[in-house]
């Protein structure tokens, strides 16, 4: 079991699973609400993921980190949306080999649609609003509303 | 580049062989089939069900499911690994080759309310996370598809396909020096 570190008023429902090693470090006032289907918190030893103050995180929601996933204040995961920060295995040869990893930002105020997946690699700007089951691994400028899977900039703030 | 593999605590324990056993009762398993960090897995149709040698499954958080209908048939080859949550449904026959990974939540079918058509999946092959292949679907060895990507046309060896509906390119383009 690796480290836990809650703030002040965290509410809670249903399962939530923290079987890595890493660090996860909740903010004050997050909501964790898996009462669908249960939300995974997965740090490797030495990696760390980061949920700021008033974060929301909905139900069969995944977060996976090999080094780094930050999730900014008062943002939103939608309902079974996951985020990684490694691929896990190489597009050729040796699948067994864990690639480099590439650290996942979300900065403040973002939305994550239901279903969405969040690739090594992406860094969401401040208020960045995505669409439902869209598939990004890229930067956005800040309230960006992206949208679709190759994932494209609808509107730009 | 890390050389580290990502190895489960349990993944060559006897326990994990042993729950394997206990849930995949009633198929034609193979050697050493692990059920890793453990979970419930789904199994209906187990008389139609081939398991190859070393496959290895992952049931958590969010079980996984293999279901065939009487008349069916699934075969998964040597060495395949299942991730959570994957769901394999068939009406006729999946076939999934040596070696293939698949990421969470992916999920197979052979039917799909209208027409029903087998599904063969090579070797090698490695879906990414919440893939949906639709039926009929014919994906070459050592293809890869992105996470996300729905599968409605054959995806040829070597090939990675990404996109809803996917698109394919060769592998070599995303290549990067190393």
């Amino acid at each position: 079991m690796g480290r836990f570190e809650l703030a002040a008023d965290t509410v809670a429902v249903g399962r939530i699973l923290v079987p890595g090693k890493g660090l996860v470090r909740v903010g004050a006032g997050v909501r964790l609400d898996a009462s669908q289907a249960p939300i995974l918190l997965m740090a490797f030893p030495g990696a760390e993921i980061v949920l700021g103050d008033g974060v929301v995180i909905e139900s069969g929601a995944s977060i996976e980190a090999v080094r780094s996933v930050r999730i900014g204040a008062r943002s939103r995961l939608g309902a079974f949306s996951m985020i990684l920060d490694n691929s896990f295995h190489h597009l050729e040869g040796d699948r067994n080999v864990l690639p480099q990893s590439h650290p996942v930002v979300l900065e403040e105020d973002v939305l994550v649609g239901p279903r969405s997946i969040v690739l090594p690699g992406a860094h969401l700007g401040r208020g960045t609003r995505v669409g439902p089951c869209t598939v990004l691994s890229r930067r956005t400028p800040p309230g960006a509303v992206v949208a679709g899977h190759p994932a494209v900039i609808r509107m730009s703030a | 580049m890390s050389r580290v593999a990502i190895r489960f605590p349990s993944a060559s324990s006897i326990a994990s062989i042993f729950r394997a056993w206990v849930f995949l009762r009633g198929t034609r398993l193979g050697k050493r089939v692990r059920l890793i960090s453990g979970g419930r897995l789904l199994v209906q149709g187990a008389a139609r069900i081939t398991v190859g040698d070393l496959a290895w499954f992952n049931c958590r958080p969010i079980p996984t499911a293999l279901i065939c209908a009487p008349g069916a048939e699934i075969l998964i080859g040597v060495h395949s690994g299942f991730n959570y949550g994957v769901l394999l449904r068939a009406r006729q026959s999946i076939r999934i080759g040596d070696g293939c990974i698949f990421g969470a939540m992916a999920m197979v079918r052979d039917h799909d309310g209208h027409r029903t058509a087998p599904v063969v999946i090579g070797d090698r092959v490695w879906l990414g996370h919440a893939v949906m292949v639709e039926p009929g679907v014919t994906i070459g060895d050592d293809a890869v598809i992105s996470a996300g990507s729905v599968v409605m046309d054959d995806v040829p060896a070597r090939m990675i396909a990404m996109g809803n509906p996917a698109r394919c390119m060769p592998l070599r383009v995303l290549r990067r020096p190393a």
